[in-house]
């Protein structure tokens, strides 16, 4: 017994519940599968045996808003926000929605809609489900569920945002979000996991985004938990004829974090957009696996994902590309750059390209390096301290990812916690307009 | 301003510089010329404080100050500017966010408070159409994308912002042709000021048509070898090195 099974089993819901047979299910994949071992090829760089037997509960606390957090709540006017699982009404709105958008709590769903879910709670009760989309199938409790009709479009974004306190406690958290999104909607969804200094949480989060025929969707998700926390994460995104998905993912905290990414691009003229920054400072082990399935002709992906590694920080990629036999005319590029900032940081990225089509387009790439010494030199030559070169440096190895933000006070926010990171004050954003 | 004397560097213990001995005073342009590999790179890298050189022996005084104490970034605050014979790209990095963090970067150096944004911009707006720059250059990542030109007219640029009292120009002339180099030899004409020195490092003589030097200096070996007028440096481009290097020899 291991303390995987023994969450799988404390959660595992009554057989009476709504959609408790299902449910079960998942959580006997999970049982039967156990904590993975890095004899499994996407677990080989992650090891969650030295977690020993973990030893979770659910007991929510309160929690105090940072200062560095409010900018970014206080971004949208819409938000959905949880507080360790469990919903925090004072701190949401959704008033200001337009009546094609409809956003729901899933603890809403699962007692009055549950029927709505089946489908895709059952894709995590198959056998080959990833493990903790799995247990977090089995176990959710609460999260959105997100619908956008045919044609809707929210101007702001929906921010979705799961806080975790300094519960002195290893609090035990599923948070689920389901996007659909109907024909030609549109939709920028940020997704927040935070935790304050000193929570311990361990999170197993899914977020399943369909985007539906022509839509456009943007996904900015910031995986900013603390130091002592867990993070295992997955994400999917269907998307169905010329649908454009962007989704970009940024991970700067926990002390083990991964994510799994499955983009299906099912029809043709899919596109697919996945960026992601990543940094693992010492003690921090951070980890994405990516993967991307072109399963029709004339889908595009864009993959650009950036790395840092200080103190004996680690961080994994893999990007899987998989191009199917039928997949003919399709576009593929992927770059994956890494700058270690210590001699005892590491970081290991590994492109898997799968090609079966034969008129294809793909371009991959994949570097690990340090801090160029000429450019360090540089800066200082012309003035600027060591600490600030170094900073000012790293900041501009991450822009051409933060860039390609296109919420303008998520970029600054992320531009102002990368500054925070690196612990030196960065010159102040200008613009020199013609 | 600047006295060197007897200085001796090595590279991965390899001789290079061999008993340096240099006189800079204020407001003077002074020119080094000299043979492939005779130390002329090496010496602009050490008076800018690279790391990589071991200074063996000998001394720079810059203003009163040991200048070889001293890091990169406090020779900066000092007064002293390096232009790069190969100008560093630094991609994500705008011209004007890295301008800004070494203005304040050499004031701080000085004791003085961070410059004020507004007057800031207007400055550097004000330096980009004295030199004849576009304004889009301050928006674009530190010398990537720039053609050979555009980065010795940043370097230009760069040294107009910061106002050195000491400019180190190592081959600015490389790799540009005759209207690039004119360009660039403008801008750095209109810095020239009695307060102001400038060392042009150079292969070639053509430079000087442009950059008119005070005093030439050859290096060769490690050592200034000869110094004269403008007019060595014509000789040496009507003769070479070779008859030099036989004389002292």
């Amino acid at each position: 017994m291991n303390w995987l099974t023994t969450l799988a089993q404390a959660h595992a819901p009554g057989l009476e519940s709504p959609l408790g047979a299902l449910r079960q299910q998942a959580l006997a994949v999970v049982a039967a599968r156990g904590v993975p071992t890095p004899r499994e090829e996407s677990w080989k760089y992650t090891d969650l045996r030295p977690l020993g037997e973990l030893a979770l509960v659910d007991a929510p606390a309160a929690i105090q808003i940072a200062n560095t957090l409010a900018p970014l709540l206080e971004s949208t006017p819409h938000r959905l926000v949880f507080v360790d699982g469990v919903l925090a009404p004072t701190l949401s709105a959704l008033d200001a929605l337009p009546p094609s958008v409809q956003v729901r709590t899933l603890s809403e769903v699962l007692a009055h809609d549950p029927e709505s879910l089946r489908a895709t709670l059952a894709r995590y009760a198959a056998q080959d489900a990833q493990v903790f989309a799995a247990l977090n199938a089995g176990c959710a409790r609460d999260g959105a569920v997100i619908e956008l009709a045919a044609a809707s479009r929210l101007e702001a974004p929906l921010l979705v945002a799961f806080l975790n306190s300094q519960n002195p406690a290893r609090c035990f958290t599923a948070p689920l979000i389901v996007v659909k999104a109907d024909a030609h909607s549109q939709l920028t969804l940020i997704e927040l996991h935070y935790g304050e200094v000193g929570a311990q949480n361990l999170s197993a989060a899914l977020t399943d985004i369909s985007a539906g025929a022509g839509s456009q969707l943007a996904h900015y998700r910031l995986q900013i938990e603390a130091a002592e926390a867990l993070h295992l994460g997955h994400l999917r995104l269907a998307l169905g004829e010329q649908a454009q998905v962007d989704s970009h993912s940024f991970a700067f905290g926990a002390k083990l974090a991964r994510l799994d990414i499955n983009a299906e691009l099912a029809a043709p003229g899919a596109a697919v957009t996945l960026n992601g920054l990543f940094h693992a400072q010492a003690g921090q082990h951070i980890d994405h696996q990516t993967k991307i399935d072109h399963a029709a002709p004339h889908t595009t992906s864009n993959e650009l994902y950036r790395g840092l590694a200080g103190g004996d920080g680690r961080g994994v990629f893999r990007g899987q590309v998989l191009v199917r036999p039928n997949a003919q005319k399709i576009a593929a590029k992927q770059a994956s750059h890494n700058l270690l900032l210590s001699p005892n940081a590491e970081i290991d990225t590994k492109p898997e390209l799968e090609i079966y089509a034969d008129d294809v387009s793909c371009a991959h790439g994949a570097t690990v390096g340090q801090l160029d010494e000429n450019a360090l030199f540089y800066l200082r030559s012309r003035g600027i301290p060591l600490a600030e070169a170094h900073a000012l440096l790293v900041f501009g190895f991450t822009q051409d990812v933060v860039e390609q933000v296109n919420f303008a006070p998520l970029r600054e926010w992320l531009a102002n916690t990368l500054a925070g990171s690196a612990d030196v004050p960065l010159p102040e954003k200008l613009e020199v307009s013609e | 301003m600047l006295t060197i004397e007897n200085l001796q560097v090595e590279v991965d213990g390899k001789p290079i510089l061999r008993g340096l001995n240099l006189e800079l005073p204020a407001g003077q342009v002074h020119a080094i010329m000299g043979p492939n590999g005779s130390g002329k790179s090496t010496l602009a890298h050490v008076l800018a404080g690279k790391p990589g050189y071991t200074v063996t022996g000998g001394s720079v005084t810059f203003n009163g100050r040991d200048l070889l104490a001293l890091s990169p970034e406090e020779r900066a605050g000092e007064g002293v500017f390096l232009a790069f014979q190969y100008p560093v790209e630094i991609p994500g990095v705008n011209n004007v966010y890295m301008l800004k963090a070494a203005l304040n970067g050499i004031r701080k150096h000085r004791g003085l408070g961070e410059i004020n944004a507004v007057e800031f911009l207007a400055m550097v707006k004000a330096k980009t159409a004295s030199l004849g720059l576009k304004e889009s250059l301050l928006n674009r990542p530190v010398n990537q994308g720039f053609s050979g030109g555009e980065k010795k007219r940043n370097e230009v640029f760069q040294m107009s912002v910061l106002e050195p009292t000491l400019a180190v120009l190592d081959e600015t002339d490389s790799g540009l042709d005759i209207d690039a180099l004119r360009i660039v030899a403008e801008g750095v004409n209109q810095l020239r000021d009695p307060k102001r020195s400038f060392l042009v490092v150079t292969h070639y003589q053509r430079l000087l048509d442009y950059i008119v030097p005070d005093v030439v200096h050859v290096l060769a070996q490690g050592q200034i070898i000869k110094s004269g007028t403008r007019e060595l440096a014509l000789e040496l481009e009507a003769r070479g090195y070779d008859w030099l290097l036989q004389a002292v020899a």
